[in-house]
């Protein structure tokens, strides 16, 4: 038998599709993902209670500050193995939650691990900081 | 010594001193008892949150440098609310503190118990397995059900990682909380209360796989409604927010941080599909084929943070019946549960041979 597979881009508007605040098809990592995925959080919305929202958003936010603690320090320590597990982890979590923008500033840490090339320093890690602000603000609002 | 500080010394050792002494150590007396209080909640006698998660932080850390297995245990009690509505919150304080009395006669006196919320606590079982803590736990749900006054208690384990912090062993205990008869202060629904029932998913949306769905065609996901789904992720985000959106279609029987654990769940639950994520601790391969050996009817699909890759390949050919990535909308992730279970049924009627 031939696998299944999900026609449907995990992460909305990644790979051919039209997202909803209409900056059209995506690619890769070229372009800035907006904050959020409007598509992912429409569909917690329509499929969570407000209550069941609130959890998961609760679970992200308190989990968040570790998490980006955990690539800032591998980072700086340049500890590769853990920086890619670090960004890993964050960018699962961010995907699926639909903070794209953090999620894909995750994943360039963890191909910069992946890759040998420099894992960026304190301007790279300041953005990071930034864009997991970002998402934490965007997700209390769209989810809480 | 000398000049003021031999005059000071020499006040200090007379009866001056000794009344200060006295006072100082009073004070002091005072202080650690208010300092106890603070840290103690007084209806419980349980760990106050704040100084139980520090008490937490520092049981990882000599777990880690000990290098011993730490147990956290989320209890959730049920029905507190409904108790406090019903009979009042006399009756409702008496609930809990009958559940912190069962917790503390089952556990070791170093075990640490932590009031976490209005009807929560944390248990920290250092040294413990997870079977030595289903062990005890079970026996404490024994007693409590046995009381004159019965009560229930749902309770979530997580075994310590070697990159767990405090909040993400909470949360993966948290997240282990049985869901089927839902949560008192919802955070989960419980299935009688969900408005989609086993509907199935917009087939206009841009989620439906394979592009809209034939309003004709039959719906895997209402055909399959409550067919019972595992989940194998070590994330606890990941893990709440599937356990979450399944709830709605299927009845998840488990939720597994590592692939031992998945298998083991798997032995016991025999589940219609596995949710297995590629990167989970122990490896998602590992997960597959010990999932497939225990209960071969399983079908499972593989969640990837990345387009089809080498690993998810080798998954596939380990026997998986599809992919998908994470953040793939709930009722396209529920649509193709459905749809590999009926794969997976086809594929083991086509393998069983039939007799005349």
């Amino acid at each position: 038998m031939s696998p299944l597979r999900s026609e449907q881009p995990s992460r909305p508007g990644a790979a051919t599709q039209v997202d909803d605040v209409g900056r059209g098809p995506v690619r890769g990592e070229d372009r800035v993902e907006d904050v959020l995925s409007a598509q992912t959080i429409a569909s917690w919305r329509e499929t969570l209670s407000v209550e069941t929202r609130r959890d998961l958003h609760r679970i992200f936010d308190e989990l968040l500050p570790a998490r980006v603690s955990a690539i800032e320090n591998a980072a700086r320590s340049g500890d590769r193995a853990e920086l890619k597990r670090a960004a890993h982890l964050l960018s699962g979590s961010a995907t699926m939650i639909g903070a794209t923008r953090l999620g894909q500033a995750c994943r360039q840490f963890e191909k910069a691990s992946e890759s040998g090339e420099p894992v960026g320093g304190e301007t790279r890690l300041a953005r990071l900081a930034a864009v997991a602000a970002e998402a934490r603000q965007a997700l209390s609002d769209s989810l809480a | 010594m000398s000049g003021p500080e031999d005059a000071r010394a020499a006040n200090d050792r007379g009866p001056a001193g000794a009344r200060r002494r006295g006072q100082a150590s009073l004070n002091r007396a005072e202080l650690l008892q208010a300092l106890a209080d603070a840290e103690t909640d007084q209806l419980t006698g349980a760990r106050a949150r704040a100084a139980g998660l520090a008490d937490l932080e520092h049981e990882i850390e000599r777990a880690r440098a000990t290098r011993r297995l730490l147990t956290l245990a989320y209890v959730d009690v049920v029905g507190l609310k409904a108790v406090n509505d019903t009979l009042g919150h006399g009756a409702g304080d008496a609930l809990l503190a009958r559940t912190a009395a069962a917790i503390r006669g089952h556990l070791r006196t170093y075990d640490l118990i932590v009031r976490h919320g209005g009807d929560e606590f944390l248990c920290v079982l250092s040294g413990a397995t997870l079977r030595q803590a289903r062990k005890r736990f079970s026996a404490i749900r024994t007693d409590l059900a046995a009381d004159p006054e019965p009560c229930q208690i749902k309770i979530g384990f997580a075994e310590l990682g070697p990159h767990d912090s405090a909040p993400e062993l909470i949360a993966r205990a948290d997240a282990q909380l049985p869901i089927s008869r839902g949560r008192d202060h919802g955070t989960s629904r419980a299935p009688a209360e969900l408005p989609m029932g086993g509907g199935p998913p917009d087939p206009r949306g841009p989620s439906s796989p394979g592009g809209a769905r034939n309003a004709m065609d039959p719906d895997p996901v209402a055909q399959t409604a409550r067919q019972r789904v595992l989940i194998a992720d070590d994330d606890p985000v990941v893990q709440s927010a599937l356990r979450a959106s399944l709830a709605v279609d299927f009845e998840v029987v488990g939720v597994a941080g590592d692939s031992e654990q998945a298998i083991d769940l798997a032995a016991v639950s025999q589940p219609d599909a596995a949710i297995v994520d590629v990167d989970m601790p122990g490896g998602g391969l590992a997960a597959v084929r010990g999932i497939l050996k225990v209960s071969p009817a399983t079908a499972i699909v593989v969640l990837s943070s990345d387009e089809l890759s080498g690993v998810v390949r080798e998954l596939l050919l380990a026997g998986a019946t599809a992919y998908c990535r994470k953040g793939v909308a709930p009722q396209v992730l529920a649509e193709w549960l459905a749809r590999s279970i009926q794969a997976r049924a086809a594929e083991r009627a086509a393998q069983t041979p039939v007799h005349a």
